[in-house]
């Protein structure tokens, strides 16, 4: 009886699945075996690639170094904005949900271009610090590392607060009155109970954050400088200019192991804490 | 007994929300190490009482003292108060050990002397061996013995208990009262209790407060608060009662529906109701009130009747069970005996 109703729930997931075979394992499948196909057949040439070419070794660091730094960053701005939205009563709390999601309705690559416009030679902001003397020469934002994050944090941040907050509106809110008259200072309940209670929301808003980040191409692309080639960079160039395809299937399954392997730590880290088990979504 | 209790004294305190009052020039008075019971149907502001004294809430107008002295600029985490919760409030990424331990570590204690405090107290309430335990391994009895234990690790001079045992089952319930009743004594903490469970209340307090409406109807020891309940609504609330209507009156008797007209002693008023117990209601062979068994409520120890008598007053009775004695059976005949002075005058 039990089973069976098992079943029947499980045929919802149905169609999610089919989709999932043919438009997501189908190209994955396809990539792999790319990686180990060459001009005559099987080859571990471009795999090794990975190891022997410096490009790769370099771009797959800096690639990650980015990702953990636009996380960092997203963390640091967006939890004291869900701790605001956290406090907030429910109909006030979604409104402002709605403001935050509000860029989402705005293409990332019109975003893009706008921070283009915005950190250009002869861009608002440039104008703005000459013309408060600020500085004499237009400062060189652009084609940097500092637009690439600004750009990533602009779109990211949302996916970081929004588990945040739902994490932090899952806290019982008897849970702090008992930590003070215990006797602890509205500080030391935050940092003894709300703050540990609430790292499970946004430690799954950063690794959302973090996974999306590894593979992020328009903005890295748009505002980033030659330092900043990250790998997505170098799979399309791989793909469209040099034509190398195996090796660009080498990069991304090395990318997409990488982002396994992130998974499992964050799985390992944290499977013996009950509050993580459902990511701060519910409980 | 050690004197460690505090006196709390609530001095005309109103709280109100938007144009509700929880509670309306509410006073009480609690002596050291007392057992102080707030009894009351939902809604009736014993939260918002205990919410005030822990300084959860502003009190709107009133004043509410600690040993004489007013708290009412005194934060929560400064008052001093040990508290168990209704729905335990445990913390959930601590375990049971740590939960018990936290009062002390906010109180900036040795460590070696919160974990044997925090261990003395885990024993108290018997549940030394799951201190490494999480919350949520824990069943519901055993959250609430966590809780009563991170109450008591600090020894409190003053108990706030909000319904501390109403999720449980009977028989845990019971185990768990004594339990509390003997902590209490050996640590000497004045407490506050609040529960609905009038039975809890007649079991553990040294005293008890009935609340209705966030204003105290009757203030005395859970005996007095059954012989003599000062209204119909606590005649009602505390035990079974048959509450029977006064008719018409005269110098030294009134007319009672049910049991006919009764001796009123000289200089008293004519009351409101007049209350009698069912287990004080006796059969008698003649010379009783004439009534006619309507329903048989076997109730394991004792047997209910209810019974209508002539006027038409449905009258409840209790009496102990005789084992091999067959009940009395619907329809039956019987007359009802009571003696004057179980009585009871209700004045509204
Ligand atoms: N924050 C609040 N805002 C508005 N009304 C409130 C608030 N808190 C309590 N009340 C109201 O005050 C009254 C007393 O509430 P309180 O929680 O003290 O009742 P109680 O006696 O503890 O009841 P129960 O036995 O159901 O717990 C209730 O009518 C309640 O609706
Ligand atoms: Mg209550």
């Amino acid at each position: 009886m039990k089973a069976k109703q098992n079943w029947r729930l499980m045929a919802l997931l149905l169609p999610a699945i089919a989709l999932i075979c043919v438009l997501f394992l189908n190209p994955l499948v396809g990539v792999l075996i790319q990686s180990f196909v060459g001009d005559d057949g099987f080859t571990l040439k471009s795999i090794s690639k990975l190891w022997t070419s410096r490009l790769a070794r370099v771009v797959l660091e800096r690639t990650f170094w980015l990702a953990f730094t636009v996380t960092v960053i997203c963390l640091l701005v967006g939890y004291p904005a869900a701790y605001y939205m956290s406090q907030l009563r429910p109909r006030k709390r979604a409104m402002i949900t709605y403001l935050v999601l509000l860029p989402f309705w705005i293409s990332i690559l019109i975003r893009t271009y706008t921070w283009i416009i915005l950190l250009g030679r002869e861009g608002l902001v440039n104008n703005a610090l000459q013309w408060l003397g600020l500085t004499e020469q237009p400062v060189q934002f652009l084609y940097t590392n500092f637009a690439v994050h600004l750009g990533m944090v602009q779109i990211l941040l949302p996916i970081v607060i929004l588990p945040t907050v739902a994490g932090m509106v899952n806290i019982d809110g008897g849970l702090i009155k008992a930590a003070r008259v215990m006797g602890a200072s509205p500080i030391r309940a935050f940092w003894s109970v709300f703050f540990p209670l609430s790292l499970s929301g946004a430690a799954t808003g950063g690794l959302i954050c973090f996974i999306l980040s590894l593979g992020f191409y328009v903005t890295p692309t748009l505002l980033g400088g030659q330092k900043s080639l990250i790998i997505a960079n170098l799979i399309d160039l791989q793909v469209h200019k040099t034509l190398n395809w195996g090796f660009a299937a080498a990069l991304a399954t090395a990318l997409l192991l990488a982002t396994l392997l992130c998974l499992l730590i964050f799985w390992l880290a944290t499977r013996n804490r009950p509050e993580f088990a459902t990511g701060g979504l519910s409980r | 007994m050690k004197d460690t209790g505090a006196t709390i004294e609530f001095r005309n305190v109103r709280k109100e929300f938007g144009a509700f009052t929880a509670l309306d020039n509410f006073c009480l008075e609690v002596g050291a190490g007392e057992f102080m019971t707030l009894l009351g149907p939902s809604g009736s502001g014993k939260t918002t009482a205990l919410n005030a004294l822990a300084g959860f809430i502003d009190v709107g107008q009133g004043d509410i003292l600690i040993d004489g002295i007013s708290i009412r600029q005194t934060p929560t985490e400064k008052r001093n108060i040990g508290m168990v919760f209704q729905s335990y409030s445990l913390f959930p990424h601590r375990n049971v050990l740590a939960n018990v331990s936290f009062p002390l570590q906010m109180r900036k204690m040795h460590k070696a002397e919160v974990r044997q405090r925090s261990m003395k107290a885990l024993e108290m309430v018997q549940l030394a061996e799951l201190a490494q335990r999480m919350p949520h391994e824990l069943s519901g009895g055993q959250k609430q013995r966590v809780a009563i234990a991170r109450a008591l690790v600090f020894e409190p001079r003053v108990l706030l208990m909000d319904e501390p045992l109403g999720a449980l089952d009977l028989k845990l319930r019971e185990s768990l009262q004594l339990e509390l009743k003997a902590l209490q004594k050996q640590i000497g903490s004045t407490v506050i209790f609040v529960t609905h469970d009038q039975g809890e209340a007649l079991t553990l307090s040294d005293r008890i407060a009935v609340m209705d409406q966030g204003e105290i109807q009757q203030i005395c020891t859970p005996q007095e608060l059954y012989d003599q309940p000062a209204s119909t609504f606590i005649a009602n609330f505390i035990g079974s009662n048959n509450i029977l209507r006064v008719g018409g009156a005269d110098q030294h008797s009134i007319q009672v529906e049910g049991l006919g007209r009764i001796p009123l002693k000289p200089g008293t008023e004519k009351p409101y109701a007049v209350g009698l117990r069912p287990e004080l209601i006796r059969r008698t062979e003649s010379d009783g009130v004439p009534a006619m068994v309507e329903q048989t409520i076997f109730s394991g120890e004792a047997i209910r009747y209810i019974a209508r008598t002539e006027d038409g007053t449905e009258i409840l009775l209790v009496e102990p069970r005789h084992p091999g004695e067959a009940p009395l059976a619907a329809g039956q005949s019987i007359a009802l005996g009571f003696d004057f002075e179980n009585l009871i005058f209700l004045p509204k």
